[in-house]
């Protein structure tokens, strides 16, 4: 239905009113936020439930003394939860025992996953190799648990049977062995055994990473290297290893964040026994926290482990691995 | 904390779903239920749905394989969740602590779960006077259980409320490798001036030198004289029990063992018979197998049923297990089943007496106070239904039985199968060879019923204790092992790790 | 001979032997990633106390025997279809871990699009925070998680709710990540590639579709896999968020540790699935992840 145009006032027509209102309402909000923030929004509303609430949820039950019984009061005590960590045995071996977890497991992962990527990389057979090899991390964590605990066993367990007939180990068992392994300072024999599991099943991924990553070296730097008379060991320090860096940190962090959160190899091999050499504090926080139902006291802990995986993250990309300024990383 | 409720408003979520499962009932009025007949006071929830977590453990397998009679009887779909003992533990934990009542009912291991979870499970004497609500025939009253059973899961801390009837029943014998015994009897004696036997007046020290004895005689079909299931946490504290009880009747409060208590002040951690204990139970680790430490119930159960130990104290409904050919190299009439061994005069200081320590783990069947009220009566029913005489007897014979009942208990053919030789037997339909030459051809019918002589024995005083009945129970239990642990491994002194339980269970107290 | 060969030859005798050891080194990884699968696969065919068998101490004669001599049976796998109803966890989490993966890396690709155009103030704070997220140890967050799922009637026995449960919270562990993976990559494709395709009349969103995206292809290839990785391999949170309906392999394996015995032929057998479906994917998983890296991301 048109209306008739007055000359004088400029009216639009309604059918355009309704279209054009709405386009200025979708243009207004559109210019409110940027076209960035726009993509982020259902990340940001998602992350924000999931993690803004916990989070929160934690850092005040971290001051609390939460009830037991329905009924009663929470009871609000301030910073008592942290301060009586300091005295907590358990809490300082746990703190121990993950620097040493996650220094074994990732530098051994690291070295490990480098070396066989390199070997791997134009390799013969190249693709049957890297089939192969990442299989372990393909086995869930709980079952790569199971088989080594099986492995380990003393009365069936063939790992435990070639590490004995290979004169690798002396003592009658491996899971149950509190003893210091090798020096004295060290963790004990079922804390490496716990370590050698999680290497058997992640090195896999460092090694997926890195292996991308060394395909990615430019030929043509390859080639002057080549020509310039290095052999593989000159190419691989000063061509090689520049290139990868990024690769390698990627690899790095990634592991490092789920190291140090992830208990099912403890949960299902020693239960953080024997006599607490396995016992990693996100293996405590676990104890405290659904096994004693201590919500306050395990809101404080899993807050200081997540402030320290924070540092150690932070540490790890700033100052291992400089990065050039240029480029926005974290 | 904002209750969930609050914060549903406040978020704006619609829609409270019914927790717990789906309720419907017949239209029939109170007072017309009170007077109904006992099959419509049974019938009154059919359509509903609960669910019961509870324990993977044969007798609640047993129960799940028979839930269609319940089914029938009361139109109720029940759903039986099996998980470990521990996962039971955390999830019922998660439900109460977070006031959802996903779990109806749910299995109440006395310490574990009932001392922890006690004050969010439902007194079920308010269904027992409910006059809407049916019975079943001998009644839930004290004495139809047995010796004190529904006081060690039912009432805690002086409270006179029930919070579950007793459901299963483990109660720790000695099994033994009788053949093995006869076999290296002459060579034992000749060595200790003492036959290789085991009998009621066994004690510990003689399981220690026997032990001495297999491991260093290095046989080819037995390795270790022991598996103990010295794992942390629950087991652990069980296994070391074992040994502290029997060893002078040493307790580690000294309040009431059945009832437990909120506030068990000072503990006797530290004392004179502890550290005595404490440095034999070392002693007894080092020769035991060497798992033990790491070991729970099932790890030894492994060990004992390999060939690899001769000997286990273990929980009597293991007995399935270690009679099934097709897994277990001591079946066929290879195991014997006592009383587990008692102090040693010489393993007790002062006065303390001499008894066969038993303990034992009574899963009671508890009802969830987060679900909705006519979920827990229909639990209730469930409740009754699992624990009755007649469901008992009829889950006893499938392999999975601990029956809590006393009537099961005098019936003449489970009295029967007591006893191997006048157990009923099953044929098997091609004969297992557990060994090389050795041959089995039939299997005892009711397996567990093997165990129950002695169990009928040890389960009252003196021989039984039943606590440490206290609240934070786990994390004691997860204290007291890992200190053991650290004296084992030679990492303290058995006088340092008694001082440092002392040290830290006084502080979990606060005493 | 000239400086320049007799310094080549040295670095070809170098190379050889390096290859020799190179070879040597491959051969010894190979054994130490295989050996614990052999014993694995082979366990699940062995009657249980076959599989407990194993030879004397410094007997490796008698290893082959006891290793390679016994009935194979398929008693286990048929125990885990037909008693325990596998095929249904599995589906669980194949769909659970895809459907995660995909909504995360979509929402991530998103996200790290617009954090690495630098346009958004506090753009580093905004991915630091989102990065960290994912440290939170997974023990602290369940107990909040649970309030909130169970508030939102996830929790009740019904498959479809106990999936999305699911799924949400395989997304607070991979949503973070694929953001943070992502980001360097988008951050590599120069903003001139947007400006040229709006010069040439899109708006933004067309520019970001049709041009930025399909270079970022291949990276978003990468994170997908590793997402699918992490949320396949959870059990964690599958325990207490799957609760029944939505149990995923890892949380069916766990179960077979039962009180009374652990079924370690069972076990085996479902270890041997969970590597089965590796060697057709084997081969596609490297392909996207040599891809994914490849794009210039990671070029210094």
């Amino acid at each position: 239905m048109t209306y008739p145009i007055d000359e004088t006032i400029q009216t639009p027509l309604p059918a355009d009113q309704g279209a054009s209102w709405f386009k200025g309402l979708f243009a207004r909000i559109k210019g409110a936020l940027s076209f960035d923030l726009w993509l982020m929004m259902p990340t940001i509303i998602v992350l924000a439930i999931i993690t803004i609430y916990p989070f929160f949820w934690m850092l005040v039950m971290s001051f609390k003394e939460v009830a037991m019984d329905p009924g009663q009061e929470d009871i609000w005590i301030g910073l008592y939860n942290y301060i009586r960590l300091f005295d907590d045995e358990s809490f300082l071996n746990g703190v121990k025992l993950l620097i040493w977890y996650f220094f074994l497991c990732l530098s051994i992962e690291m070295f490990l996953g480098l070396g066989v990527a390199i070997l791997v990389n134009k390799a013969k057979f190249e693709n049957f190799f890297t089939i192969i090899f990442i299989m372990p991390m393909m086995v869930a964590p709980i079952v790569v648990g199971y088989l080594f605990r099986f492995l380990y066993n003393v009365s069936f367990g063939w790992g435990f049977w070639f590490l004995k007939s290979s004169g690798l180990i002396a003592g009658d068992t491996i899971l149950a062995n509190a003893q210091p392994w090798l020096l004295p300072f060290m963790p004990s024999m079922a804390f490496m055994a716990v370590v050698m599991a999680d290497v058997w099943e992640w090195t896999p991924l460092i090694m997926l990473i890195v292996l991308a990553g060394l395909k990615a070296v430019p030929q043509d730097q390859l080639e002057a290297a080549r020509v310039d008379g290095a052999g593989p060991i000159r190419t691989f320090f000063e061509v090689t290893l520049p290139n990868i860096k990024g690769v390698l940190l990627i690899a790095l962090v990634v592991r490092f964040m789920d190291n140090v959160r992830m208990i099912d190899l403890i949960y299902v091999l020693t239960k953080g026994g024997p006599a607490d050499t396995t016992k990693i504090l996100p293996f405590y926080l676990y104890n405290v926290s659904f096994k004693y139902f201590e919500f306050g006291r395990g809101a404080a802990i899993g807050f200081i482990l997540l402030v320290f995986t924070i540092i150690v993250s932070m540490f790890l990309v700033n100052v291992v691995f400089k990065k050039k300024e240029t480029t926005n990383n974290v | 904390m904002l209750t969930r409720r609050e914060m549903l408003k406040k978020v704006g979520f619609g829609g409270m779903v019914l927790v717990g499962g789906s309720i419907m009932k017949l239209p029939l009025m109170k007072t017309q239920l009170a007077h109904a007949s006992e099959s419509e006071k049974w019938r009154q929830f059919a359509g509903s749905k609960i669910v019961f977590m509870s324990e993977d453990t044969p007798p609640t397998a047993a129960i799940k394989s028979k839930v269609k009679v319940f089914q029938d009887l009361t139109g109720i779909e029940i759903e039986i969740i099996q998980e470990h003992l521990d996962i039971v533990a955390e999830k019922v934990g998660i439900d109460v602590r977070g006031k959802k009542g996903a779990y109806a009912c749910f299995y109440s291991q006395d310490k574990p779960i009932g001392a922890q979870f006690n004050a969010h499970a439902i007194d079920l004497r308010t269904f027992e006077k409910d006059p809407t609500l049916p019975k079943v025939p001998d009644g839930v009253g004290d004495d139809v259980w047995l010796s004190r059973f529904l006081d060690i899961t039912g009432r805690f801390f002086g409270e006179s409320k029930i919070a579950a009837y007793p459901y299963d029943n483990a109660v720790a014998v000695m099994m033994y490798r009788k053949d093995l015994f006869e076999k290296y009897s002459p060579q034992f004696e000749a060595e200790y001036g003492k036959p290789l036997v085991y009998t009621r007046d066994t004690t510990w020290k003689d399981v220690l030198d026997i032990c001495k004895f297999f491991k260093k005689s290095k046989f080819s079909d037995v390795k270790y004289g022991i598996a103990l299931q010295g794992r942390e946490g629950w087991g652990g504290q069980l296994d070391y029990q074992r040994v502290s009880y029997a060893n002078g009747m040493w307790l580690e409060w000294d309040f009431d063992d059945y009832f437990g208590s909120k506030k068990p002040g000072p503990c006797n951690w530290g004392d004179e018979q502890s550290i005595m204990t404490m440095t034999n139970y070392k002693a007894l680790m080092k020769y035991a197998h060497p798992d033990s430490l790491v070991n729970d119930w099932s790890g030894a159960n492994t060990a004992y049923i390999t060939g690899l130990a001769a000997m286990q104290p273990q929980y009597g409904e293991f007995a399935a297990v270690v009679e099934d050919p097709n897994q277990s190299k001591a079946s066929g009439g290879r195991t014997g089943y006592a009383l587990c061994p008692k102090g040693d005069p010489s393993w007790i200081v002062g006065n303390g007496k001499a008894v066969n320590g038993t303990n034992c783990g009574i899963g009671g069947i508890a009802i969830n106070r987060w679900a909705d009220k006519d979920l827990q009566k229909a639990a209730y029913l469930f409740a009754l239904w699992s624990s009755s005489h007649e469901t008992q007897y009829m889950v006893m014979k499938d392999v999975g039985g601990t029956p809590t009942r006393k009537s099961v208990y005098e019936l003449p053919d489970v009295k029967k199968a007591f006893y191997r030789e006048t157990a009923p037997m099953k044929k098997l339909d091609k004969p297992v060879e557990i060994e090389k030459g050795v041959m089995v051809n039939e299997v005892p019918l009711m397996p567990n019923a093997l165990t129950y002589a002695p169990i009928l024995e040890s389960i009252k005083k003196p021989q039984f204790v039943i606590g440490p009945k206290v609240i934070k129970f786990n994390e004691y239990a997860q204290i007291q092992t890992s200190e053991i642990h650290k004296c084992v491994s030679s990492l303290k002194s058995p006088e340092e790790a008694c001082k440092a339980i002392k040290k830290k269970t006084d502080r979990l107290y606060r005493v | 001979m000239s400086r320049a060969e007799l310094v080549s030859k040295s670095a070809k005798r170098e190379r050889t032997i390096l290859q020799t050891l190179a070879y040597i080194g491959l051969g010894i990884f190979f054994l130490w990633t295989t050996l614990p699968l052999l014993v694995m696969v082979l366990s699940s065919m062995k009657q249980m106390r076959d599989a407990f068998e194993i030879p004397a101490v410094g007997d490796w004669s008698g290893a082959f025997m006891k290793m390679f001599d016994f009935t194979p049976t398929l008693v286990h796998y048929h125990d885990l279809f037909v008693e325990k109803g596998f095929s249904t966890y599995i589906v669980n989490s194949v769909v659970a871990a895809t459907t995660a993966s995909v909504i995360s890396v979509f929402l991530g690709a998103l996200a790290a699009y617009g954090l690495s155009r630098g346009r958004i103030k506090g753009d580093k704070h905004l991915s630091f925070w989102i990065l960290s997220s994912r440290m939170a140890p997974v023990v602290a967050v369940m107990v909040p998680l649970y309030a909130i799922f169970a508030g939102m009637g996830l929790l009740e026995p019904d498959r479809t709710r106990n999936m999305v449960a699911l799924i949400l919270a395989y997304t607070t562990f991979d949503l973070p990540f694929a953001v943070w993976f992502l980001r360097t990559f988008f951050e590599d494709i120069p903003l001139g590639v947007e400006e040229a395709a709006k010069l040439d009349g899109c708006s933004n969103l067309q520019a970001f579709v049709k041009v930025v995206l399909p270079l970022a292809v291949p990276g978003i290839a990468a994170a997908l896999i590793l997402c699918l990785v992490f949320s396949w391999n959870d059990y964690m949170f599958a325990s207490i968020f799957g609760q029944q309906g939505a149990k995923t392999l890892p949380v069916a394996t766990a179960e077979l540790h039962s009180t009374v015995s652990i079924q370690w032929g069972r076990i085996m057998a479902s270890g041997t699935i969970l590597i089965t479906p590796m060697i057709f994917l084997g081969v596609l998983v490297k392909k996207y992840m040599v891809q994914g890296m490849t794009s210039g991301a990671v070029r210094d």
